[in-house]
């Protein structure tokens, strides 16, 4: 019989976002175990044409979690939050209780940016702002730097060192890459120590 | 035809052919009812060689598969322009303008530009790579020597270097080891009788039943 104690779980990561930014999208492109999530039938996702005309009729209510293997056998947690603030309680829990954050951000619309802010503030009163990596969403990869530059601007007031990437979060390997720059942030390694 | 005139105002060739295998360079619309069956054929054709796809439609949500580079209509001549120079940037060589140096990033560069076809691995690599560079200085030579696709590094450190994120001086510290493992070399090896290995352990056993 084979005793073991505790779990193999070197780090947990948390995604964290507005609605609809592709959250669970991102989780379930790169987990290598079946995600759980707590996926409801949501009014204002069927209510939001964009959301709607996209197919996403769901919102997370409590978290999603994955797991993610390292190639040097590290295990990762992956778990995603509602991006709403009535589920603020769920930040509360998670959110302090992890070793990175990666923050998802539209690029694409003008509350993009204020998201961000808002966001950015939300992880600062938890203190969780040195263990972050920033993934905008829904750039061009041709106008990358010049549309990433105020977000860069925005995320130095928080953390002067931390990874602002665009990130498209069905493709595994930016996701993967954001999950990876959250955990080797200079930032990040100093605080776990 | 919008794709087409804006391809007249350069200066390079352009051939086109009516058959997708045929082409190197993929424009389709975003509305193609067809686009499920071109996003698996250029998906194989990706895999096969370098094949870039451009969907070209009103709403990012047309693009099914990031395998596409997205372009908004109306279309800007100096996107096109930019994602046809980028793609036929060649790979900058091995060069010897860092060969010497230590480099260190001040900040992270867009990471998710760099080996967008390599796989997992390498991408997580250079990710690493990275973050190491920002907490210390490192060769140049180290640098590329271990790293496992050192054109995408060197176009890292080229391109970070144009947006002046990253300090180079020269390596000095390189140049000392240099000069102590010549001194070393110049030593006399050890004795027989300070090996402490565990052949030695098996070989004084042996004796031991002689």
């Amino acid at each position: 019989m084979q005793i073991v104690l505790g779990h193999s779980i070197a780090h947990q990561v948390v995604f964290v976002g507005p609605f609809g930014v592709g959250k669970t999208t991102a989780l379930r492109a790169v987990s290598d175990i079946p995600v759980v999530d707590t996926d409801m039938d949501s009014r204002e996702a069927l209510a939001s044409p964009e959301h709607a005309g996209a197919g996403k009729t769901t919102t997370t209510t409590a978290f999603d979690y994955g797991e993610w293997r390292f190639p040097d056998g590290a295990r990762v947690s992956l778990i995603g939050v509602p991006g709403q603030e009535r589920f603020e309680a769920m930040w509360d829990a998670i959110i302090p209780r992890s070793s990175a954050i990666v923050l998802w951000v539209y690029g694409d619309r003008d509350p993009g940016l204020l998201d961000c802010r808002k966001w950015l503030q939300a992880l600062a009163a938890r203190k969780a702002v040195a263990r972050l990596a920033v993934a905008v969403t829904r750039i061009d990869a041709i106008d990358a730097e010049a549309m990433l530059a105020p977000y860069r601007e925005l995320v130095s007031n928080y953390h002067p060192l931390a990874p602002v990437m665009t990130a498209d979060p069905r493709n595994s390997g930016d996701v993967l890459q954001a999950v990876t720059i959250a955990l080797a942030s200079p930032y990040a390694a100093f605080e776990r120590l | 035809m919008a794709f087409k005139s804006l391809l007249s105002l350069r200066s390079d060739l352009w051939k086109w052919q009516t058959q997708p295998e045929s082409a190197i360079w993929w424009v389709v619309d975003g509305a193609c009812e067809e686009l499920h069956l071109l996003t698996q054929a250029l998906q194989r054709e990706k895999a096969l060689g370098v094949t870039h796809g451009a969907l070209l439609g009103k709403e990012w949500n047309a693009v099914e598969n990031s395998i596409w580079t997205f372009f908004k209509v109306p279309l800007q001549t100096n996107q096109i322009f930019q994602w046809i120079d980028a793609n036929t940037r060649v790979c900058v060589p091995i060069s010897t303008a860092f060969a010497g140096q230590r480099v260190r990033l001040k900040r992270w560069p867009n990471i998710s530009n760099y080996g967008r076809n390599a796989s997992t691995t390498d991408r997580i690599q250079i990710a690493e790579t990275c973050g190491r560079l920002l907490m210390q200085w490192m060769s140049y030579e180290e640098l590329i020597g271990n790293a496992s696709d050192p054109a995408t590094m060197e176009l890292l450190l080229h391109d970070a270097m144009a947006h002046g994120i990253l300090a180079v001086e020269p390596d000095l510290t390189a140049a000392a080891q240099l000069g102590s493992q010549s001194a070393k070399k110049q030593q006399p090896l050890a004795q027989p009788s300070d090996d402490r290995s565990g052949w030695s352990l098996v070989r004084r056993l042996i004796q031991k039943f002689k």
